[in-house]
Order: structure tokens, then sequence, then C-alpha cells
């Protein structure tokens, strides 16, 4: 598992914070997951076309072997 | 022989264009028992290939996580844990949430589009096959957009 670094406004960090207390996240962690589940929904379609131009690039290199 | 996780999505979306075995030339694939519930819905008997795996006691919790904060369904989200528990090479999902979430576990995960192209370039679909396929996916319920599609069609020689 890997650690990220996030610089953030003061004002966000105690909002973050207000909502662990709360009880609506456990962890900073989940909030960051609930933030990318909601990045997902957003921008599904731009998603969608991302990872079939990954599947694209990974099926052109079976054909040169390279994988 | 590869190991891949696989969640519903491909299943279905190559079982509707009639072309499920196309996976089991990738590898050999595990399914969780939830996927195994999901799929019987649509075919009608589940082929031997698939190996089910069942999900451990100790796992649930994290499951439970995933599905209540990624937005994933039980399935995905198992399909995901079980990658991760069996080394899995691959794990094979339509899924945005469930592909992004993959992602950041540093877990290769490809869709159905990789699963056809896979069996283009090693010689198991020739180029008619293949360009069927694509088309037949128009009718069945994988998004695909028209770049994507002939940005695929454009790669069979």
């Amino acid at each position: 598992m890997t650690s990220i670094v996030l610089n953030v406004p003061d004002s966000f960090l105690s909002l973050v914070n207000g909502y662990i207390k709360a009880g609506v996240f456990k962890t900073n962690e989940e909030l960051f997951l609930a933030a990318l589940s909601e990045f997902v929904s957003r921008n599904q379609l731009e998603l969608l076309d991302h990872f079939a131009n990954e599947d694209i690039e990974w099926a052109k290199k079976q054909k040169k072997g390279l994988k | 022989m590869k190991i891949l996780v696989c969640d519903s999505g491909p299943i279905i979306h190559l079982f509707e264009i009639k072309n499920l075995q196309l996976l089991f030339n990738i590898g050999e694939i595990f399914i969780p028992s939830t996927v195994k519930m999901e799929i019987e819905k649509y075919l009608d008997s589940i082929p031997k290939e698939f190996k089910i795996v069942k999900m451990d006691e100790g796992e649930i919790p994290e499951v439970e996580r995933i599905i209540r904060i990624g937005k994933m369904h039980r399935g995905e989200a198992e399909a995901i844990i079980i990658a991760k528990r069996i080394n899995a090479e691959i794990l094979l999902t339509d899924d945005t949430s469930a592909r992004m979430y993959a992602g950041l576990l540093n877990l290769e995960v490809h869709g159905s589009l990789g699963i056809v192209l896979w069996n283009y370039f090693n010689e198991f679909l020739d180029k008619k096959d293949t360009e069927r396929i694509l088309y037949s996916f128009k009718k069945s319920s994988l998004w695909l957009s028209e770049s994507i599609f002939q940005k695929a069609l454009s790669l069979l020689e």
C-alpha cells in the first residue's frame, strides 16, 4: 500500500475532521476513496474511453510480443 | 498459464455476443461465488472452466467497505479482493469504479474489448471474426464510443 501526502487548506482539513467526528467517514482514506467514486460517477464516459484505450494498447503489445 | 479473476461484466458481454470461450484462451479464470450467482441469471449453465472462489470470513469487512465507499456491486468488490489474495496477473472487469479502485491497488485490469483484441493478436481470431465481434458489441450492453470502435477496427490487418 502506498501513502500519499496532500497539501490542503486548514479550513478543508477541519471540514474533513468534522465529517470524521460526525461519523460520515471513518478515516481520511475513506473520504479520499469516496471522492474518487464521485469523480468516476461524474466522468464515466471519459473514463470508459480511457480504459478502452488502455485495453487497445495492451492488446497491441501482445502483437509486438512485448508482454 | 495466466491467472485471471473476472467479475460479471465481461462474462455477460461476451455471452451476449456468443463468444464466452474467448475468456478461456487467455488463462485460468477465477470468479467469486457472488459472480457465479449473478451470471446464473444469464447463462443456461456455468462453464466448467470457471474456478469458483469463496470469500474468507476475514475478507468480508473489506468487501463491505469497498461496496460502501467505492459504489460497487458485491461481485466487483469480491473480484478485487480475490485478485489480490491469489496474486492474479489480471483482473477482468468493465466497471469503471472497479477498474479505478483495482488500479490503485496495483492490479492490472482489462475489459471485454481487451479480451477480444488479445484473442485477435494471439491469433485465436482472424480479422473477419474480430470485425464481426466488434460490430456485435454495438448490439450488446457493453458501451463503446464510436471513436474507440473505429480505433479498434483500424487495428485489424
